[in-house]
């Protein structure tokens, strides 16, 4: 008898501690989604969200018990399955399954990124290994894709995908007068992923016949990936993509180019109320001092 | 007569160097990662590096320079350790309970059903799992969450409870149903009901085979990998709560190191470093608990107390039935919502177009490297493991100190967590084959991971050769070289396959081996085992991650089930293939004859109790 008591003890426990679960949501937290260190994104986001004493939320961290996320993409599937989520992704890669928020009330428009209004943006860079690329040491195919990266053709594709151009520098590109073949290997950003698959597949197309046979593999893990990869490209033959700019200790090593501008969208679920947040709003959701959305409209 | 025997040698000598093989892959393993996580440890310190409470990597940090991250692995290794504990309530109950009513209250068509359920579970890939988290528990449970958002531990124990229940349920009925029956019948004579009986003789006697059981558990728990990145929230945090988000330590591996730095690289290796701390641990505390055997019956019967009243035995009938039934429900689900969602999706351009750029979505590339990946891996591993295998249970007495080392090492070798061969093949296979993912590099590092598959299903299906068959060849003046290769090796012809048809169905299900080796984005048709790809289940991690390919994904998803549902349904043919063989034998040893009732697919898993 003694021990079925105890059990009933337990049950009651249980459902008690369920009971409690239940009813304590009320208006709940916000779930808060970034990216792992290391990403390119989470970099240029973390420098550009800033406290209202100058504090970037770099040097404040990131709060303990934010979602981290390793990919764009399982960034947007968190928020959009998630009523009280919020999130930062590259701008290009947003679908309709989340909602974008303007920050200081400007809409992240490819407009407002060119004029400078909207502030969280950040280049798109395209990396070689700087020793093989001043002495001419890329392969062939690397430097007939990289030349087809620089053209007016690359910069169309980049304003369709909803990017900002980069107008300087730009030239026509024309097929190559022979066959070429060979490997290219890209990796690095995950953001410039989907960019980057359009551009590979119009370099398919406008290249023809005579870029058929070069083969293209991609390995999008992150910026920090793409840069170590640069830097240690033997073969001549490795693109690294990032999504912040190029710091100045990697200069050395690295040339590069910016292929677009992207606008960081600040994203929430579609049931969202929300309509604008403040820079300053943000740095205090992702330290952990503001917890409630109800929080931010109130203000 | 000389040449024959030199012959005879050559050949032992070549089985033996086979077995060794097992010995310098688990040593290759232990060295090359501790070799690269030195650095990072000296450059952190071990005790901040084990203690320090937090994980904030500068991926700009590099050796010989103070370093600006901190690299504290204490709150992931909290995480890890109270996900497998939680896991373990979930899944190791569960995988009693049922295994309670397999081994004693089912019969029949019944029984044969719920064993294949749990062969199934078994064999569903981890990925299967975090998308099954994903997109139905999530939502789910996501009402009950504090900030809408359920990755956490709740979530996490629940998936990977249901990962390690297979291997708790099959184990543990093995272990039940090897109590003598006497044991059961002493206790009915006695006037036990028959649930008094299940649970008051004849669970305290299978005591160490379930404890093994758990073990297993707990091991497979700590070294999960991709289900656990999907659904853990992955805060380096300490957990604290159910909803709490928090990283284990192979979330960490999979998370950083395509962003890693210099230093946190090696503090990556050094996380995969404590993993085999953990898996060799557990290794030694299961060597511990199955040698204890011979002593345990005498200990408890001095302790004579039982642990559950009659209702409570009764309950616990009830509770495995349940069990038994919540199992199925699950698997159910799992199927049906995934053909559900996925036969929909199929189209001809996903599952036969060419992959590209921007424009198309296609997984034959996927099928293509994954059939690549099992060809060669299989051309590898099948030929060693068969020889070591041979070596083992046709030359090695067991008393032999080598032989305890080489099943030590098997043991290790399947202990090993997916992630860290992941690491291994990263900074051996792919540095050797000249730096950049491929094919090759993949599947040499499956093949590694598949020896201890093959080598222990090999040994059950030739410990299962009658002797008598052995006796027979030799007499009739046979060498024992050639014994084996016409009389032994084709009679256990039907485990061999069974042997393969599991190893193809572990290379389907792993995904955490190949994100460092062959690649982890989805591309065009591989050229050649050189270049990169991805396997059909690292294409699901790829695309379950993509919003905008959610149909794809469960297309995708879907294959890979059906590829799994054949793989079952093959080996249980194989497995019965065998067992026809042999049912005639009338000099087969009792040990023999048990083998024979079971499928050989839970053989193989029995055979960590050896």
């Amino acid at each position: 008898m003694k021990r079925s008591k105890k059990v009933i003890f337990i049950v009651v426990v249980l459902v008690l501690a369920l009971t409690a679960i239940l009813t304590a949501c009320g208006e709940k937290n916000i779930a808060v989604i970034a990216r792992t260190a290391g990403s390119g994104t989470r970099d240029a986001f973390e420098s550009i969200v800033k406290a209202e004493d100058g504090t970037s939320l770099k040097e404040a961290g990131l709060m303990k018990g934010a979602l981290e996320q390793d990919k764009t993409s399982t960034v947007i599937s968190l928020v959009s399955s998630t009523p009280t989520g919020i999130g930062y992704v590259s701008l290009g890669s947003v679908d309709e399954s989340v909602k974008v928020l303007q920050v200081e009330g400007v809409e992240a428009t490819a407009e407002n990124v060119l004029n400078g209004t909207y502030k969280m943006q950040r280049p798109f860079e395209i990396m070689t290994n700087r020793a093989l690329t001043e002495a001419e040491r890329l392969t062939p195919a690397t430097q007939d894709f990289v030349k087809f990266l620089k053209s007016v053709q690359a910069q169309e594709i980049v304003a369709e995908e909803g990017y900002v151009k980069q107008e300087e520098g730009a030239t026509e590109y024309a097929a190559p007068a022979q066959a070429l073949s060979g490997s290219i290997a890209i990796s690095g950003s995950t953001s410039v992923d989907p960019l980057m698959d359009k551009l590979i597949g119009a370099y398919k197309r406008i290249g023809g016949e005579n870029v058929a046979d070069v083969e293209i593999s991609k390995n999008c893990q992150g910026t920090s990936h793409g840069i170590s990869a640069v830097k240690a490209d033997a073969a001549g033959n490795v693109i690294g993509l990032g999504s912040s700019a190029v710091k100045e200790a990697d200069e050395a090593q690295i040339s590069h180019f910016a292929i677009a501008l992207d606008a960081i969208a600040v994203i929430v679920h579609p049931d969202n109320e929300l309509q604008n947040v403040g820079i300053a709003q943000l740095f205090g959701i992702y330290t952990g001092a503001i917890t409630k959305f109800s929080a931010l409209s109130a203000a | 007569m000389k040449e024959k025997s030199v012959k005879e040698a050559c050949g032992k000598v070549f089985f033996a160097v086979c077995a060794v093989l097992c010995i310098v892959a688990a040593a290759a393993i232990f060295l090359f990662i501790v070799i690269k996580s030195v650095p990072a440890l000296q450059a952190t310190g071990l005790g901040k590096f084990l203690l320090g409470q937090t994980w904030a990597p500068d991926a700009n940090d590099v050796y010989g320079q103070p370093i600006s991250g901190s690299y504290g692995i204490l709150p992931m290794l909290t995480g890890t350790l109270t996900a497998t504990v939680c896991a373990l309530l979930v899944g190791g109950t569960l995988g009693f309970f049922t295994a309670v009513f397999l081994a004693y209250y089912c019969k029949g068509k019944i029984k044969t059903v719920f064993s294949s359920v749990i062969n199934l579970l078994a064999g569903v890939p981890s990925v299967i799992f975090g998308f099954f988290g994903i997109k139905v528990l999530m939502p789910l449970f996501n009402v009950f969450s504090p900030n809408g958002n359920s990755s956490g531990l709740l979530l996490t124990s629940v998936i990977l409870g249901m990962m390690i229940f297979p291997t708790v349920a099959s184990l543990s009925k093995t272990a039940l149903e090897a109590v003598p029956a006497a044991y059961y019948e002493g206790a009915l004579a006695l006037g036990a009901t028959r649930d008094q009986a299940v649970f008051r003789t004849v669970v305290p006697a299978a005591r160490s085979g379930v404890t093994a059981a758990m073990i297993l558990g707990v091991g497979r728990a700590l070294g999960e990998t991709m289900a656990v990145v999907m659904v853990a929230g992955n805060s380096p945090q300490y957990p604290h709560g159910l909803f709490s988000s928090f990283r284990t330590l192979t979330a960490n591996i999979v998370l950083e190191m395509g962003y890693a730095g210099e230093v946190q690289m090696g503090a990556l290796f050094a996380t995969g470093g404590v993993l085999l701390a953990f898996v060799a641990f557990t290794v030694i505390l299961l060597s511990l608990v199955t040698s204890d055997k011979k002593n345990k019956g005498q200990r408890r019967k001095k302790r004579g107390e039982f642990l559950f009243g009659r209702r409570l035995c009764s309950a616990g009938k009830v509770f495995g039935v349940a069990s038994a039934l919540f199992a199925l429900a699950f698997l159910c689900a799992l199927i049906v919502y995934l053909l559900v969602m996925g036969l929909p999706h199929f189209s001809v351009g996903l599952l036969f177009g060419d992959y590209q750029y921007g424009q198309q979505v296609s997984i034959w590339p996927s099928v293509a490297a994954t059939l690549m990946t099992v060809g060669i891996s299989l051309v590898i591993a099948l030929p060693l493991g068969i020889c070591a295998a041979v070596f083992l249970s046709e030359y090695a007495g067991s008393k032999n100190p080598l032989v305890r080392i080489i099943r030590s090492a098997i043991d290790i070798l399947s202990g090993v967590p997916s992630i860290v061969y992941g690491l291994f093949g990263a900074i051996t296979f792919v540095k050797l084959l000249g730096g950049s993912y491929s094919i090759a590099a993949g599947s040499l590092t499956v093949s590694v991971m598949l020896l201890p598959t093959v080598i222990r299903a090999t040994e059950e299906s030739l410990r299962a050769v009658p002797m008598a068959l052995r006796e027979g060849a030799l007499a009739l003046g046979a060498g024992k070289l050639r014994t084996i290769f016409t009389v032994v090796l084709p009679s256990a012809l039907p485990g061999i396959v069974a042997a393969a048809i599991l190893s193809v169905g572990r290379v389907m299900s792993e995904s955490a081996p190949f994100m460092f080796t062959m690649g982890s984005s989805l591309q065009p048709m591989p050229e050649g085992a050189m270049s990169g790809g991805t396997t059909l289940a690292v294409a699901l991690y790829y695309l379950s991650g993509e919003n905008l390919y959610t149909d794809e994904a469960f297309a995708c998803a879907c294959v890979l089930m059906l590829i799994v549902l054949a793989l079952n349904v093959a080996a249980e043919a194989a497995g019965r293939a065998l067992q026809k063989k042999f049912q005639g034998e009338k000099n087969a040893s009792r040990r023999n004859k048990r083998a024979q009732s079971k499928s050989l697919l839970r053989r193989f898993s029995r055979a960590q109790e050896h």
